[in-house]
């Protein structure tokens, strides 16, 4: 099946609410990622060898 | 078309400047040439071997540096609107490859900051894939790709933190290696995201490609990597298959026949959180950009694509212990992958889940789901960028004119094994030339 082409959605071009909406992802995205599971766990720092 | 390497430095830089300059104006690939300083360099090697002197193992060949990195005599633009620097010095990647008688032609075009997948810069103009211009190239490492798919440069040097070698070399049609994290300097070299970043090369085949990550990494070259893959287990990324359009998927299963027909096996390999991975990415990456644009955000904000300063601006808002929370979570995720990887040699994905969309294109739909053209590019590839490890993006085909890239994942420090596996795809693929050039 070949990708085919939606048509053009609309973006805001207010940079202030862009950044404020990259912000709102990113807040969201932090949310999934729970405290719990990273007890004892140190984070990534130089270039990881695999354990 | 590039010019083999038994053709003199002359020869094959002239080809080069020779495509640059029929191609240039249509594909936008260098930002920055320097004609005559090629051809001088071109004629120092010349020199040296007119003299029975050995000018290196690159010796003549013309090579593309992303404008990312620095290169002595040439300004670094990094692709912003205003910024730029005058090095003095060459980035030790370049001066490794000046040092094995490479001949740099330019600086090729980059996403503003290498902050984009999809290698279009609304400041120094889109660059354009070779196969058909009105596609995207991709990105970041935009101009090194499409430079080396259009015979403008027989070698480049990008580099990829989010998918920025492996999408473009997998649009243009090139071989691209995202090497194990560090393995590469990246002094002079403009950083993006520092934890992430990785320098690398492109170039047309498989045995370029190796030759020029050994001298990029100070290493005498080994011979050219051999398609033996007999013996080896191989694990097909089937939830990063499930993501991809259906040609591109048909291409990807096509190569790992072909591996399977000289005795590799390929089995199926479900991987570990592919989502929550994406969110790590986001994460580390807009409070890394963020700190390194810090010194001139404030001056420079309103120069930015909007786009690129929401991506770095909004990393001033997320708190320290989010970052190192996400840092965490990548070492879990890291953990993840390698017991997923256990008693495999190397994975199989498609580096990106689409041919070349048209340059325009806001979305594609795969599947039936439409999706915007970013997040598609990026999702083949990003979640892999945690994880520090080699990646080679080999093509494995054309479909419908179009190339297709399958990415090779290895366990850190196996970038030989996967330039076997890359050279193997390859005899049953081959370069591929656009019509194009």
């Amino acid at each position: 099946m070949r990708a085919s082409l939606a048509p053009m959605t609309s973006r805001s071009d207010d940079p202030d609410a862009l950044v404020a909406a990259e912000l709102a992802e990113l807040e969201a995205l932090a949310a999934t990622l729970p405290e719990e599971e990273i007890d004892g766990v140190p984070p990534v720092q130089g270039p990881q060898e695999w354990e | 078309m590039g010019v083999s390497e038994a053709s003199s430095a002359g020869v094959r830089v002239e080809a080069a400047i020779a495509a640059t300059e029929r191609l240039n104006p249509t594909l936008n690939a260098y930002l920055h040439v320097d004609i005559e300083g090629a051809r001088a360099e071109a004629a120092e090697v010349e020199a040296v071997e007119a003299a029975g002197g050995d000018s290196g193992p690159l010796a003549g060949m013309p090579v593309c540096v992303k404008d990312v990195v620095d290169v002595a005599g040439m300004p670094t633009t990094a692709g912003g609107a205003d910024w730029v620097r005058h090095p003095d010095e060459d980035a030790t990647v370049v001066a490794r490859l000046r040092a094995a008688g490479a001949v740099v032609v330019g600086k090729g075009n980059t996403n503003e900051f290498a902050c984009g997948i999809d290698g279009r810069n609304p400041h120094k103009g889109d660059c354009r894939n070779p196969w058909d211009p009105a596609r995207l190239s991709g990105g970041s490492s935009s101009g090194p790709a499409a430079a080396v798919g259009a015979g403008m440069a027989d070698g480049a040097i990008g580099s990829d933190t989010s998918g920025s070698i492996r999408v473009p070399a997998a649009l243009c049609g090139v071989v691209g290696i995202r090497p194990t994290r560090g393995f590469l300097p990246a002094d002079g070299v403009v950083p993006l995201a520092w934890s992430l970043d990785a320098v690398g090369p492109l170039a047309r085949d498989v045995a370029t490609a190796a030759l020029l990550l050994d001298v990029l990494a100070g290493n005498e070259p080994a011979p050219a990597p051999r398609p033996e893959v007999d013996g080896l287990r191989l694990g097909m990324a089937s939830s990063l298959m499930a993501l991809a359009e259906e040609p591109v998927a048909d291409a990807i299963d096509a190569a790992a026949d072909g591996l399977r027909a000289v005795r590799a096996e390929v089995v199926d390999c479900p991987l570990p959180d592919l989502d929550r991975a994406m969110g790590i990415h986001r994460i580390v990456q807009a409070c890394e950009v963020a700190a390194v644009h810090a010194p001139w955000f404030e001056r420079q904000r309103d120069r930015y694509a909007p786009g690129v300063r929401a991506r770095i601006e909004a990393g001033y808002g997320l708190p320290a212990e989010t970052y190192l929370r996400a840092q965490r979570h990548r070492r879990l995720f890291t953990r993840a992958f390698a017991a997923t990887m256990d008693g495999l040699d190397a994975l199989l994905a498609p580096a990106s889940p689409i041919l070349a969309p048209p340059i325009e294109a806001e979305e594609v739909t795969i599947r039936g789901q439409r999706r915007p053209v970013r997040p598609a590019l990026l999702s083949c590839v990003a979640p892999l960028s945690q994880l520090d490890c080699p990646i080679v993006t080999v093509p494995a085909g054309l479909r419908e004119g179009l190339p297709v890239g399958l990415q090779l994942i290895g366990r850190p420090g196996s970038e030989s094994l996967l330039l076997r596996i890359a050279a193997a795809v390859e005899s049953n693929v081959g370069p591929l030339h656009p019509a194009t050039t």
